[in-house]
């Protein structure tokens, strides 16, 4: 029984390996930090399972649980000279660069902004967003407005760079 | 560059999460602060039943009045503090982020956080000046001295400048050990809390 729930688990996991990597590139601070940060994931995720009745999506509750993780998470007090981020993530190598170049400036928002902004390029509404932060819908309306517009103008400016 | 496509094209990168790095989380053994804040409960939860009867059967063996009173006191204490540390294990226990926003996610953790410290170094401060006057009457009683060192003032004022100065002794060195252990952690929930609601 506790092995087909684990199977189970581990297969929609694996399915939706994509909602865990992107929180952890978005969020870690180094490549320990995202080893922590994933595991953590990971471990709540399972511990919750249980309790998953499937009323939402899988990749709902798994990135509703990652994002909770993420933003509770404190990464350990750096004892060594901290290692780039690009540099360390061993996944980040298979990414091209408009990708590694999207993650780059998502990172740079606060940790509210990130949220917002993710789940909104994963096609999350507004009404999603808010239900997941537990802010309201305008406020969100609001926020991802100005997120668009860095964004835009971030990326605007590479392209005028290169 | 098309930035939802970019975005959502990563889900399809291969070796996003390795098994064993699933595995791995599955059985995680570290822990988290709030685990560890849960732990702390769940010892001091042990620590409070082993030891709370001690206290009810010093009253049988301490001889004078006051100290009967004084243990009397301090276990009913405990057994409050126990009931207390008990409530908070299970509602923290019962925490489940996957059923909550990120927002009450945060809330609660705080909340939790601030309640246990709070609660713990009010009732220390309230607990230390009997806790210590219990302790001198029981080692006067086994001396074998209490008349006669009630008697005396001195002794009095002995126990009256011990508690004085161990009060705040105890009291501030509670406080900075729970500010040195989640002060920074409380910071950064806060933060990421005035981050959702900033405009």
């Amino acid at each position: 029984m506790k092995e087909d729930l684990e199977k189970k688990f581990v297969a929609l996991l694996e399915e939706n390996a994509g909602i865990i990597y992107k929180v952890t590139r978005i969020y870690a601070r180094n490549s320990d930090d995202a080893e922590d940060l994933r595991q953590e994931v990971i471990y709540q995720a399972w511990r919750s399972y249980p309790r998953f009745k499937g009323e939402s999506k899988f990749s709902t509750w798994l990135y509703k649980i990652a994002l909770n993780t993420a933003l509770t998470h404190k990464a350990k007090e750096e004892k060594r000279k901290s290692i780039p981020e690009q540099s360390v993530i061993s996944q980040s190598e298979t990414l091209s660069d408009s990708k590694e170049l999207l993650i780059k400036y998502i990172r740079q928002f606060n940790d509210a902004e990130k949220l917002i902004i993710m789940l909104h390029l994963d096609g999350y509404s507004n009404d999603e967003i808010a239900l997941i932060a537990g802010i309201s819908k305008n406020h969100v309306a609001v926020k991802l407005h100005r997120i668009k517009e860095k964004l835009a103008l971030n990326l605007k400016e590479n392209t005028n760079g290169n | 560059m098309e930035i939802k496509s970019s975005w959502q094209e990563m889900d399809k990168e291969e070796n996003l999460l390795p098994k064993g790095d699933i595995k791995k989380g599955m059985h995680l053994k570290k822990e988290d602060v709030i685990r560890k804040l849960n732990k702390r409960l769940a010892w001091k939860i042990a620590f409070t039943a082993i030891f709370t009867p001690f206290y009810f059967l010093a009253i049988f063996i301490v001889v004078s009045l006051i100290g009967k009173a004084l243990f009397a006191f301090i276990g009913l204490f405990h057994i409050l503090g126990l009931i207390f540390f008990i409530r908070q294990y299970r509602i923290a226990k019962a925490f489940d982020p996957s059923q909550m926003s990120v927002r009450e996610v945060l809330q609660g953790y705080l909340e939790n956080i601030h309640k246990t410290v709070r609660l713990e170094e009010r009732a220390g401060l309230f607990l230390y000046p009997f806790a210590g006057s219990a302790g001198f009457v029981f080692s006067l009683s086994q001396a074998g001295k209490m008349d006669e060192a009630l008697a005396n003032p001195k002794i009095w004022l002995v126990l009256l400048v011990t508690l004085l100065i161990i009060t705040p002794i105890a009291h501030y060195s509670a406080k900075w050990l729970n500010k040195k252990t989640f002060k920074s952690y409380t910071d950064l929930l806060e933060t990421r809390l005035a981050q959702l609601d900033e405009n």
